[in-house]
């Protein structure tokens, strides 16, 4: 059997929690070939981050904005340029597409973005203007639909790109799942699509951190809309891997049936628990630093635990907004906790988890992150912030869940947890048992198996 | 979860500058005053002895021409460095007008160069007259350029009060010469016209603002590469406009100087016929009242919702159509004008039928240079130069028939304006009949 993996922005050429558990799926599934095509943003080399994996077959990069549009055709005859049109009016609409007439219709075209020229693309742009917009800037309204409108324009060019399959996988909804849908609908092979994180709001923490103006937000969340209810609608199996997904996409157009939550799942022999010495305590916290994982809240919390009880903490991920990492350092030390608090950058989290006493996270969106698993595997009592699937996994007493954006909450559990050994250490033992039982890398791999046999069967 | 998240850096696009620099056209006035002066005065009324009265005027006006010629793409980059100052953001005007001054002092030396065998060998002209010639050569171009500088900063009482103050000198001085002595005639005129330079360059030097920092020149021209290729097609619209403008005169002069076995003639019906049949073209000067008046809609054009730019076009569109119709109300009237000074000047009825067609002609050509402003904003101004293109191919093709009847020669202006005019009408028509659509087209286009 042969899957492609579709991916965006990720495995195998970005680290990230994501692309760790493309990697582990991959690698636990021997006996399938694979074929990887990853979308990114630009035209660029970038090498692997990743082991290339024997069961790797066929690996396809291709840019989301490219910079040699084909040479094509401002007027095209009205069937082509009146699907175009109903194409980009869903778009702007926030609806599923319709990309069977389109698949037929491309290949018969020169379709470029000399299109946008167009009498019809000017038309649609400007009624979509007047029935939705009217009142804001036209001239920011007209890049805004340029821009969103050339990426999509260009995506279409991944119906002839993307490697032939028996299944088509992708990590991801937006671009990653709307290439799957274009290959479903060019190949008629089954389409199954993960979501660890939820794509719709993650595009709504860009905004806010990207500070855009309102109408670029709304222009921006309509387009991600319609490429998530295009990929859902097209999917055969859309697995989330924590059943507090399920509203969220079910309220975006799912089909409940074809919903399967299949958990995700660690290597539990690599994460074993281990005897502490007695020291100052430290509250570890994984994860990139990227506005997304909340590390200002971590840092509040900081400052007011270390005001009642000695603690360090540390965190533990890249650094790849270099302009947060340095919103967070100038926190840390107007806070005067530059003795306490340190960012590590990139580490070996194997090599870490002995050395925390508890583990934590603070994102304002999450999937199922693995460093929590792995965390749990370890033996270590965890205190998160309520996002994705981060409470399922923690009930029953494997940690405990805040709401995100407080750090009063946090520090009051990190406080409580300080105080009593006896807590942490009953707490760790709930959440190996647990990940042992739940989240082991074996047993997610068996569900994925068997998820693609059924299909192609 | 993903890197691909949106830059909006990426996404916004700057809007084009303004392109408004069609208004350079309307320079050309002062230089036709100048010659229809020259031309009536020392030409038709004959006011001195033959073989002196057609040097003068060779001289006089093939300078002019020249000039105009030579300095026709330097005074479009002259408009596009003062207009769009991020070019050459300290003392741009100065800056620019140094500039120019070095370029127009070495294309008169090349041109007087090229024409100097014709010049010595053909027309006869003495040393002495040579040097006159490419002096006022110098002369002209050097003025020209400094005059488009204030044009391009819109300084335009600037101009109107020097030619004025020049016309009244260059007339004293050359008469005053005159009546001395005629051999001194053109060194009167070269006096009145060394008047108009100094006027104009103090002027500019009095008005601009200095550069406060160092610049070196050859810097500043280093960047004339680029400008020429981003204007390649308003610096050929200027050379074919001024073609346009002499280039049936040039025809019958030639053909006159053919028959006559003198090289060149430069006096005669014709040449009377013509220039006055070049004053409905100042009707012209209606562009600079509808640039002035549109200057802020062109301006704001993709400003503000998508009603407030459909009120701003409208109103452009309402301001184009009154323009237009004044303008070419004006240029009727300064026709009936133009025949009742021929009539009344000279009787003659060959003189009355060029200037009658020439007259036509100068109405169709100001509807192409008042389009042409209307154009640019468009990214059309190729159109522009293909409409003035099309006067020139129309009056070289009268050349076979000059030889029979000169009336030919004007009626290919006429012709070639027309058609010409037909051309820069539908294309302005029809963009401003899909305005919206046809304006926010050109910024998808590479610029």
């Amino acid at each position: 059997m042969k899957v492609c993996i579709i991916s965006e922005g990720s495995y195998p050429l970005i680290p990230g929690g994501l692309s760790e558990w493309a990697h582990m799926l991959i690698k636990n599934l021997k006996d399938i070939e694979f074929e990887i095509f990853c979308i990114v943003s630009f035209e660029e080399n970038k090498p692997w981050v990743y082991e290339r994996l024997p069961n790797i077959n066929e690996f396809v990069v291709k840019p989301l904005i490219r910079s040699n549009s084909k040479n094509g055709h401002e007027s095209l005859p009205k069937a082509a340029s009146s699907c175009l049109t109903d194409f980009f009016e869903g778009v702007s609409a926030g609806l599923p597409l319709s990309l069977d007439s389109l698949v037929d219709t491309l290949p018969k075209h020169t379709i470029g973005k000399e299109w946008f020229n167009s009498q019809a693309y000017w038309d649609f742009v400007k009624n979509n203007y007047e029935n939705t917009y009217a009142g804001g800037s036209f001239l920011e309204y007209f890049w805004n639909c340029y821009g969103l409108n050339s990426m999509m324009l260009d995506s279409l060019n991944f119906v002839n790109e993307i490697p032939e399959a028996d299944v088509y996988h992708c990590v991801s909804t937006g671009f990653a799942g709307f290439a799957g849908a274009l290959a479903k609908a060019a190949f008629k092979k089954p389409l199954v699509i993960t979501e660890q994180g939820l794509y719709l709001e993650e595009r709504r923490n860009d905004i806010i951190r990207q500070k855009v103006s309102d109408l670029y937000g709304k222009q921006l969340l309509k387009f991600s809309e319609s490429m998530i209810r295009t990929s859902y609608k097209y999917v055969d199996k859309l697995i989330p891997p924590c059943f507090s997904h399920i509203p969220i996409e079910e309220a975006l157009g799912a089909d409940v049936n074809k919903i399967k939550v299949i958990n995700n799942g660690i290597e539990i022999e690599r994460f074993q628990p281990s005897i502490r010495n007695e020291r100052t305590p430290v509250i570890g916290c994984f994860a990139r630093v990227v506005p997304i994982k909340g590390l200002t809240f971590f840092i509040e919390a900081a400052k007011i635990v270390s005001q009642k009880c000695p603690v360090d903490f540390v965190v533990l991920g890249d650094f790849q907004d270099k302009e947060y990492l340095n919103e967070c350092q100038d926190l840390v030390q107007k806070l005067g906790l530059t003795e306490r608090f340190k960012f590590m950058g990139h580490v070996n989290p194997v090599n870490w988890y002995p050395k925390v006493d508890i583990f934590t996270l603070t994102s304002l969106s999450e999937g199922v992150p693995y460093s929590l698993l792995e965390a749990m595997s370890c033996g270590l009592p965890s205190v998160c912030t309520a996002v994705g699937g981060i409470p399922e996994i923690l009930s029953g007493g494997a940690g405990y869940v805040v709401p995100p954006g407080q750090p009063e909450k946090l520090a009051e559990k990190y406080y409580a947890l300080l105080q009593d050994k006896e807590l942490r250490l009953s707490m760790g033992e709930k959440a190996t048992q647990k990940a042992k039982a739940q989240y082991t890398i074996q047993k997610m791999g068996q569900e994925f198996r068997n998820t693609y046999q059924e299909l192609v069967n | 979860m993903s890197e691909s998240r949106l830059d909006l850096k990426q996404v916004y696009k700057p809007e084009p500058k303004n392109s408004n620099v069609n208004q350079a056209i309307l320079f050309i006035l002062p230089s036709i005053v100048i010659t229809i002066i020259s031309i009536l005065l020392f030409g038709q009324l004959n006011v001195f002895p033959e073989p002196n009265h057609n040097i003068f005027l060779v001289t006089v006006i093939s300078a002019i021409i020249l000039s105009l010629v030579g300095m026709a793409g330097m005074q479009m980059l002259m408009y596009r460095i003062i207009d769009d100052r991020d070019h050459y953001i300290d003392g741009t005007a100065i800056r620019a007008i140094k500039m120019g001054l070095i370029y127009s002092c070495t294309v008169s030396i090349i041109l007087a160069a090229i024409i100097s065998p014709f010049l010595l060998n053909v027309l006869h002209f003495s040393i002495t007259d040579f040097l006159y010639f490419a002096l006022l050569l110098f002369l002209f171009s050097s003025t020209w350029i400094i005059i488009s500088a204030f044009w391009a900063a819109e300084r335009f009482k600037y101009p109107a009060i020097i030619f004025t103050i020049a016309y009244i000198v260059i007339f004293g001085f050359t008469y005053t010469a005159y009546r001395i002595n005629s051999v001194y005639t053109l060194t009167g005129y070269i006096l009145g016209t060394t008047t108009l330079l100094l006027l104009s360059f103090f002027t500019a030097i009095r008005v601009f603002p200095k550069p406060r920092l160092d610049h070196a020149l050859s810097s500043d021209f280093s960047k004339l590469p680029k400008l020429i290729s981003l204007n390649t097609a308003p610096i050929l619209f200027n050379i074919f406009y001024v073609l346009a403008i002499f280039l049936d005169k040039i025809i019958v002069w030639v053909n006159q100087g053919l028959q006559t076995r003198q090289g060149l003639v430069v006096t005669g019906n014709y040449t009377t016929a013509a220039f006055l049949g070049l004053i409905p073209l100042f009707s012209i000067a209606v562009v600079a009242y509808f640039t002035s008046r549109t200057k802020s809609i062109v301006q704001d054009r993709y400003k503000g919702t998508f009603s407030e730019i459909q009120k701003g076009l409208k109103e452009y569109e309402r301001i184009y159509r009154t323009s237009l119709g004044a303008m070419l109300l004006i240029a009727m009237l300064l026709t009936i004008l133009a025949v009742i000074s021929g009539y009344v000047l000279t009787g003659n009825t060959q003189i009355l039928q060029i200037l009658l067609t020439i007259a036509m002609g100068s109405i169709c050509f100001s509807v192409i240079i008042f389009n042409s402003t209307v154009l640019v904003i468009f990214g059309k101004g190729s159109i522009s130069t293909i409409s003035v293109l099309i006067i020139v191919i129309a009056e070289l093709i009268t050349i076979p028939f000059v030889r029979y009847e000169i009336w030919y020669a004007s009626l290919g202006f006429l012709v070639g304006s027309f058609v010409g005019s037909i051309v820069s009408l539908s294309v302005t028509l029809q963009m401003l009949s899909r305005f919206e659509y046809k304006m926010f087209r050109l910024l998808l286009k590479p610029q």
